[in-house]
């Protein structure tokens, strides 16, 4: 596997939530190889571990990739700080990406496993529906842009504060219709939930999975996900998009 | 272009700079970046006899300036690595390293057996994985079990055999002079030290395993004072590791004794890490207008 690593300007910075925030980052050689689902290793000054980010967007043209970052501990606190002006060293891209199905191609995302859903879906011919899970209205973000490119967009929220309230899986078993694929990215109790009901449908499931991570590259073993015959496959490497059959939780 | 060359147990490696055992898989995972010819050598993944699926859980903890580690020995065992694995490097002009764990003598006479006749050039015997319950460390924390590992290992190596020995000991100078008696060719250190980090909120241990191997440039003084040690208590080569981030990292380690210097975690924060450290100590060795190699163990220390 070949990778690029660089230190690429810093475009743009943007607050999406109290603790969501998005980069845009100038690095064409990158963005030329990037596709949907995979993502850049992403070196935070002062710390030893880089943190794995899903692209969110990739503008090839433009040579831009897009981050959406949750501030979930000191690391992405400490990157929530970068400002346009200000460099960032990138390891990419890494990892497998998103596989569009023929029919009808179904997006659904919980929390900020919902960011890498926007650049995939993005990619999609033919109808796309996008199912987006928050605990709140006012966690919610990108929901514009998932209407602008979704053919038809659902908003769930667990405390009802905006769109249906509940879990992304209640309108996902809902709308399933022979034919679909489905593509999940979010917190495991989701994965899990949108694994069941697509498996109970006979529907050609793909899961992201989302793991605490070392190398990057395969070496290290750390970023562990549990296969369905036992033992353990890498995000890194075998990931970070399964085939939802392939894994267990 | 200074002379960078080393000899360990009559292997004559490049440059002194090794990628460490378990950081760079079975020694091309950063070959994707650059060629591991740019290397001394590579100590590939721990093997054992049997496939081994590893520890549940979460492995890896940040820490300030270093990581925990639980990964316990994943491997796909010692057929597969002779059959898959070794000969996907096997042609390439680094000095190749074959980690072996065993969780009893008989496994690791085993193991040297079964790479006797491969492309592997030097064993590197681990007896220092704080992660696995049985074997592993244990073998580490004795003198009398380290020697005997030794022993048994000797008795049978067609190939060079260096002893990679835990910090989490009374005093590591006699594990090493107790393998050394054995006739080990060589000794690595240090492994990772037992450490351990806990989530407040959900008041359980990060790591899986709850406690982990402890590596990165924080635990660099440490392996540094170890390997000074040890290097004035033995005759035979010592292989320096440890937190070694930069270059100078790398000349305090061969100042103190070191022949040759192993790199790690410093690759999770920059994969051209050990690169740049083989860059950094040709201008050293350049600036000092010597062979690197009598630059070991030149350190001039305080006689109090």
């Amino acid at each position: 596997m070949k990778y690029l690593q660089g230190t690429y300007p810093v475009t743009e910075y943007r607050q999406l939530t109290d603790t969501v925030f998005a980069l845009t980052v100038h690095a064409p050689d990158i963005a030329g190889l990037a596709q949907p689902g995979q993502f850049a290793h992403l070196l935070v000054p002062g710390f030893t571990l880089r943190r794995p980010i899903s692209f969110s967007e990739i503008d090839r043209q433009a040579g831009t990739l897009r981050f959406v970052v949750l501030i979930n501990g000191e690391g992405t606190r400490a990157l929530s700080a970068v400002r346009p002006g200000d460099t960032i060293d990138l390891i990419g891209p890494i990892g497998n990406r998103f596989l569009p199905g023929p029919g009808r191609n179904l997006y659904v995302g919980g929390g900020i496993g919902v960011a890498p859903l926007l650049g995939a879906m993005k990619e999609t011919k033919g109808e796309t529906v996008a199912i987006l899970g928050f605990k709140s209205g006012k966690s919610s973000y990108l929901l514009e842009e998932f209407n602008a490119a979704a053919t038809q967009c659902i908003l769930v929220t667990e405390d009802g504060s905006a769109g249906e309230q509940g879990f992304p899986t209640a309108p996902l078993a809902r709308m399933l219709q022979p034919g679909d694929t489905v593509h999940a990215c979010g917190p495991t109790g989701l994965l899990s939930a949108v694994k069941d009901v697509c498996e109970k449908a006979g529907i050609t499931c793909y899961l992201s999975i989302d793991s605490r991570m070392g190398c990057g590259v395969g070496a290290c073993l750390v970023c562990t996900c549990k296969k369905a015959g036992g033992g353990y496959a890498h995000v890194c490497k075998d990931g970070p998009v399964f085939l939802s059959t392939e894994v267990t939780f | 272009m200074a002379d960078l060359r080393v000899h360990i147990a009559g292997v004559e490696l490049k440059n002194p700079v090794i990628l460490a055992s378990g950081t760079c898989g079975f020694g091309l995972s950063y070959d994707g970046f650059y060629p591991v010819e740019a290397l001394g050598g590579v100590s590939m993944k721990g093997t054992t006899l049997e496939p081994r699926d590893g520890n549940p859980g979460v492995r890896i903890a940040e820490t300030k300036s270093g990581i925990l580690n639980s990964v316990g020995l994943q491997n796909p065992g010692l057929s597969a690595f002779v059959e898959t694995e070794l000969p996907a490097i096997a042609d390439r002009d680094v000095v190749k390293i074959a980690n072996i764990a065993g969780f009893s003598i008989e496994e690791f006479v085993a193991l040297t057996e079964g790479l006797n006749d491969t492309a592997v050039d030097m064993l590197e015997v681990n007896i220092s994985c704080p992660n696995v319950k049985h074997g592993g460390a244990a073998f580490g924390m004795s003198c009398t079990a380290a020697a005997e590992v030794t022993r048994a290992v000797k008795r049978v190596a067609k190939k060079p055999v260096i002893v990679k020995l835990s910090p989490n000991v009374t005093d590591i100078t006699e594990i090493a002079k107790a393998v050394e008696a054995e006739g080990a060719d060589a000794v690595s250190l240090i492994n990772t030290l037992l450490g351990m980090r806990i989530d407040i909120k959900r008041k359980q241990p990060i790591l899986g395993n709850n406690v982990g191997g402890f590596s990165g440039p924080a635990v660099f003084p440490v392996a540094l004072r170890m390997v000074w040690q040890t290097a004035r208590a033995v005759r035979i080569p010592v292989i320096g590791l440890g937190g070694i981030a930069t270059w100078q990292d790398a000349a305090e380690m061969i100042l103190a004794g070191a022949s040759a210097i192993q790199v790690g975690t410093a690759m999770f924060t920059d994969p051209f890490a050990p690169v740049k450290i083989v860059e950094g100590l040709n201008a050293w060795a350049e600036e000092e207008g010597v062979p690197l190699s009598a630059l070991t163990g030149a350190v001039r220390p305080f006689e109090n």
